[in-house]
């Protein structure tokens, strides 16, 4: 997208304009509905948007530059709330990859695996929340634990769907042209499953924010379901919602920053959606 | 490609890609199903030698063999079991609400182009929520009871049935609305006939996605403080410190869901079986 003259930019940005007010005055429309409805019934649990949106400045910026913007409160629950995210994000991606590309490169582990995986994936994993604090007690390593395990199961399903649904063609092609081992696996066999791989990857990241915030909910001395938690119990719903608001935006961000590295990387792919219905 | 093509005369013993046949086997290959057994049972002996050599207390994992055992207790349970029809009553009612509203408004929002951009927007604003966040607010307004556990339901799968059902209408394949119109079939025709049967598998893939969904965050309620359920038995037994217990409900828990997944794709198939295709390809 490069600019082509100098009226380009111009252009493009009233067009810009044009399209989000197209697409955005419903949400804008509902919210005025919701601040409307929320002064008018006046309910404690409920408050009016303009409130939330106050209470989100008050807590989470601040306005100083030298932290970003951020408020100490971002920091003190926000941030490890993010690390136990990408800790167990990741966990989960490199197992998950590792595991998908070996049960479906060799065939009988996949068979050997097969039914433990329909029943893993099937265990609801917020059931072994008890189980965990057991294992771990109340630390970050039981937040992990829980988000790593509830994001495997996709990745390593998408990763297994994309390696067996690699084109036959495309096999025999590279086994004629007698490409080493390594080759074959950068070359065929990572490109051919890396939209499945993504599309599991995509699928997680909002399991893995549901988890975090349940595991949170369950037992922890920090991160934002922690403060949703003590917010509710200091009965300041203006204050929760604005996290519950952070949420939102976290999730809008995760999931504009998959759009774009799958734009990006799998350029080549003619199936890339911008977005996929399969989440929490 | 050009780089690729002097890999052919550095030919190595091992340059056959994996997946071809290894060696001439004496047997023949060893069926799936077999391996498969093989893995369970190789499962349940780690797990035992794992208790056994003391690398886990036994308060945190039990035997298998205790866990199994009480798992076959609590299956002729009865009150293990009003609490599994209490929780399949939430998700039941999670369900048919959900659908209720989502499908017909999806293929609303999907049918209409002027509606489709604003509101796939604040579709992703909502589903961008974890359902979780809502949970201390919902037992404020809802109480600790099944109507709880359904609204934290309802908002959590009401994003992917809607979504689904609109994305269905929306991949409606032009060419044969286009040929429906110049047959001059009305719009009713064209809805029952074309959108419809195009827009179900869809529809019943957000359907299958909610199905899962709808059990997790039931599930996740009653952990978290609901009143009856199958989640509520799991913490009674843990605050017990019964953890055979415990891990048999999970492990009761999972078979559960098993049974809803496969059940939702046996329906899925004999419902829309033209939805076969798109479900290989998009899973």
């Amino acid at each position: 997208m490069s600019g082509q003259g100098l009226g380009r930019p111009v252009v493009t940005s009233a067009l810009a304009v044009g399209r989000g007010v197209r697409s955005l005055w419903l949400l804008a429309l509902l919210l005025v509905v919701w601040e409307v409805a929320a002064r008018m019934v006046g309910s404690l649990f409920v408050p009016p948007v303009s409130q939330i949106f106050g209470a989100f400045v008050d807590t989470w910026l601040s306005a100083s530059p030298s932290s970003l913007f951020l408020s100490s409160q971002f920091r003190a629950d926000v941030l490890p709330s993010l690390v136990r995210l990408g800790l167990g994000y990741g966990a989960a991606t490199v197992l998950g990859v590792g595991l998908g590309i070996l049960i479906g490169v060799w065939r009988p582990a996949g068979a050997f695996f097969n039914p433990l995986i329909r029943l893993g994936m099937s265990v609801p994993v917020t059931a072994l929340l008890p189980i965990a604090i057991v294992l771990f007690g109340i630390t970050s390593g039981m937040n992990v634990f829980l988000i790593a395990l509830g994001c495997l199961w996709p990745i390593l399903i998408n990763t297994y769907d994309g390696v067996r649904g690699i084109d036959r063609t495309v096999v025999t092609a590279a086994r004629s042209l007698r490409l080493t081992r390594r080759r074959y696996f950068l070359r065929v066999l990572l490109p051919g499953a890396s939209p499945a791989i993504f599309a599991g990857m995509r699928i997680s990241i909002g399991i893995a924010l549901v988890l975090m915030v349940i595991s949170e909910l369950y037992a922890a001395t920090a991160g934002l379901g922690f403060y949703i938690v003590s917010q509710q119990r200091l009965f300041q719903f203006p204050q929760l919602w604005s996290a519950i608001v952070l949420l939102a935006l976290l999730g809008i961000l995760f999931n504009a920053v998959f759009a774009l590295v799958e734009r990006v990387l799998l350029r080549w792919h003619r199936n890339v959606r911008p977005d996929s219905a399969e989440s929490h | 490609m050009a780089s690729d093509v002097h890999v052919i005369d550095q030919v190595e013993a091992d340059a056959r890609p994996t997946g071809g046949p290894v060696a001439a086997r004496r047997w023949g290959p060893t069926p799936d199903w077999v391996l498969g057994v093989a893995g369970v049972v190789t499962m349940f002996v780690l797990w035992d030698l794992v208790v056994r050599a003391g690398a886990v207390s036994v308060d945190s994992l039990p035997y298998p063999v205790d866990t199994l055992r009480r798992a076959g207790e609590l299956l002729v349970d009865v009150t293990f079991l009003t609490e599994v029809a209490q929780t399949l009553w939430a998700w039941l009612l999670a369900m048919l609400a959900a659908s209720a509203v989502g499908i017909p408004l999806g293929l609303t929002l999907g049918y209409f182009s002027a509606l489709y951009r604003p509101s796939s927007s604040v579709v992703h604003a909502g589903r961008s929520i974890p359902s979780s966040a809502f949970l201390p607010i919902a037992i404020l307004m809802f109480g600790l009871g099944t109507q709880m556990k359904v609204s934290l339901a309802i908002y959590a799968i009401f994003w992917p049935i809607l979504l689904n059902a609109m994305y269905g209408v929306r991949d409606t394949e032009p060419l044969m609305l286009a040929t429906g119109r110049s047959m001059g079939w009305t719009r009713t025709r064209l809805l029952t006939r074309v959108v419809l049967p195009s827009a179900a598998p869809s529809i019943a893939t957000g359907l299958r996605v909610a199905s899962s969904t709808a059990l997790i965050v039931v599930l996740s309620a009653e952990l978290l403080g609901a009143t009856n359920g199958v989640g509520t038995v799991i913490t009674t037994y843990q605050q017990a410190q019964r953890p055979d217990f415990v891990y048999a409900g999970i492990l009761l828990v999972g078979l559960l869901g098993m049974g809803l997944y496969y059940g939702f794709n046996l329906v899925e198939r004999l419902v829309v079986p033209w939805g076969q295709a798109q479900r290989e390809g998009g899973r």
